[in-house]
């Protein structure tokens, strides 16, 4: 699969949001980009729990890194379909069970921020100065 | 190839103290998390700079002992990753994006 650009990587988790309301939360930042752009983290986690430990994750921050904003953005994907689904997850031959599945969604709140710098992920997937 | 594309060069040295003068000042990019390593007896760090910035240090310092290799030109895989950026947007439908984990 190609490398996501930033319009995608937006509708991505916009998208995941709304397929598992119950789970989710598209958390707007609060400022735009000084190109104008609109960035939303994820909350994957059980809604109207205080107390449960956080853990945020960032991707995308140095501008030529392409990779963490596109693995953030699977992570969660897969943890939502895998939560939905009642099952594992496997990656290789790394295993996770339904039972770790659920420990992260229902026990954590877990905060992904794809991708922290999109003017800086769109010049450089699309600027021929770039490089 | 143009005179300003960045390659990714390794320095290799018997000493650290000669990795040390050979770099100091220089302004070279050692990516975002600098480390020195070791490849059997000598200390090896990644730099990215242009070829000819590499050759103007090679050639005003007297430190001897520092081997330069030229890894590649990362300008130009960069260019060519360009070419695999997603155009449009493939989400537009709305449509949930499926993870790459099995799902078992």
């Amino acid at each position: 699969m190609a490398y996501l650009n930033v319009d995608e990587i937006e509708v991505a988790i916009e998208t995941l949001a709304r397929a598992h309301p119950n789970v989710t939360e598209l958390i707007p930042l609060p400022n735009v980009t000084s190109e104008g752009r609109h960035s939303h983290a994820l909350r994957i986690g059980p809604p109207d729990a205080p107390g449960l430990d956080a853990v945020v994750i960032t991707g995308g921050l140095h501008a030529r890194e392409w990779v963490p904003p596109d693995a953030l953005v699977n992570l969660a994907a897969d943890l939502l379909e895998a939560h939905a689904g009642g099952t594992g997850l496997r990656y290789g031959g790394q295993r996770f069970s339904a039972d770790d599945i659920r420990s992260v969604v229902g026990g954590m709140q877990l905060v992904l921020f794809p991708c922290v710098n999109p003017d800086g992920r769109h010049h450089s997937q699309s600027s021929s100065d770039a490089m | 190839m143009a005179d300003g594309d960045v390659h990714r060069i390794k320095l290799r040295a018997q000493t650290l103290e000669e990795l040390r003068a050979f770099l100091d000042g220089s302004g070279f990019d050692l990516g975002c998390r600098p480390v020195v390593h070791r490849e059997g007896n000598e200390f090896v760090v990644e730099v990215y700079a242009p070829l000819p910035e590499v050759d103007r240090l090679r050639s005003a310092r007297s430190v001897s002992g520092v081997d330069v290799t030229v890894v590649e030109n990362a300008s130009e895989v960069g260019r060519n990753r360009q070419a695999e950026v997603g155009s449009g947007n493939r989400f537009a439908a709305r449509q949930a994006l499926r993870g790459l984990g099995i799902k078992e």
